[in-house]
């Protein structure tokens, strides 16, 4: 009987069974890195759009109801506010109209102008009603935070006048910042607010 | 004794590797890439929109056609973020140019946005345009 020589393996196998571990593993890698980069990315959309809505309101509107400055610190809540704007509200009487005379159409309302009283309510409130403020404001993200700066221009520089909310951590990848400009005192200020994630790993 | 020859790797094997570490490293590179903040020009637009905007509620840009000095509009223009050019210009409806306010340390560029507002002057309608841009290497 003739013996029959056959090839159990060879080096190709062993070269091929490699690389396609290889390609497994490498595979595997990515999805998990395209995962987390697709989150942070998201997350950072989420923030982003937080934070460009969140000035729109304060800037632009001076809340709902515009007299909250009435409200007691215990009646501050989600129950009787639902909107929180710096803007003068429009009862109050407009200078502007005077200035512009007939031309007092495009300055009727109080469209970013700041006033002072809502400022000064909301930074003399900020320690205990900050979690107020991110829930009637909509900054609702898992552990998301928020620095709110008034900057008012002193002729040369702005100086930080007001500063609402907590101070990013050093270990936060990204913060958000977004820019709006408003008068405040009849003087160019500068309405800076910071978003953040506070806790980024799986478990926090 | 004979010496038997073999083969211990094929030219396949090797073309194989290098085609797999080829493709790797290509979608890692890729993958790794920095992307472009897709806000900026949002940014830009907003920032636009309430200079002119502050400007003519403060009634800044009535002044500079009333008297003719664009002084106050163009110590507005330096008090912006350092990375962000602008050009202010005032306009008759005519689109004729009455003044043109650039800030300072800022040349022209290819990527820039346009803004504008009505506003009233001397019972006189005009508009300024606003053209920002991002300094290069600030972004």
């Amino acid at each position: 009987m003739a013996k029959k020589k056959s090839q159990i393996f060879s080096a190709d196998m062993v070269i091929a069974i490699v690389t396609f571990l290889f390609i497994l593993l490498a595979s595997a890698w990515l999805v998990s890195y395209t995962r987390e980069k697709m989150e942070l990315s998201e997350t950072r959309n989420d923030l982003e759009f937080i934070s460009r809505s969140v000035l729109a309101v304060l800037v632009e509107t001076p809340g709902n109801p515009s007299n909250w400055t009435n409200f007691s610190e215990s009646d501050f809540n989600q129950d009787y506010v639902y909107s929180i704007g710096l803007a003068r509200s429009y009862s109050q009487k407009n200078s502007d109209v005077e200035g512009h005379g007939k031309s007092a159409g495009l300055t009727i309302n109080n469209y970013m102008v700041l006033d002072e009283t809502k400022i000064q309510r909301l930074a003399a409130w900020y320690p205990q009603k900050y979690n107020v403020y991110k829930r009637i404001l909509g900054i609702l993200g898992p552990d998301y935070e928020f620095q709110l700066s008034i900057n008012v221009w002193n002729g040369t520089g702005y100086d930080n006048t007001y500063q609402i909310g907590l101070i990013p951590d050093s270990n936060v990848s990204s913060v958000v910042r977004s820019d709006r400009f408003a008068l405040f005192g009849g003087n160019w200020t500068n309405v800076m607010l910071k978003i953040w994630k506070n806790c980024e790993k799986v478990i926090c | 004794m004979l010496t038997k020859k073999a083969i211990i790797f094929t030219l396949d094997s090797i073309l194989a590797l290098i085609v797999t570490v080829t493709i790797i490293t290509g979608t890692l590179s890729y993958m790794s890439q920095v992307s472009k903040i897709p806000y900026n020009k949002q940014a830009l637009n907003r920032i636009g929109q309430d200079s002119l905007t502050l400007l003519e509620k403060d009634q800044i840009l009535k002044q500079a056609v009333e008297t003719g000095s664009n002084a106050t509009i163009a110590v507005f223009l330096d008090s912006l973020p350092n990375q962000i050019c602008v050009i202010v210009d005032l306009k008759a409806t005519d689109q004729s140019t009455l003044q043109s306010t650039v800030k300072t340390g800022c040349s022209s560029s290819d990527e820039s946005l346009i803004v504008r507002r009505v506003f009233i002057a001397s019972f006189t309608t005009y508009y300024a345009e606003a053209e920002l841009w991002y300094k290069r290497g600030s972004y």
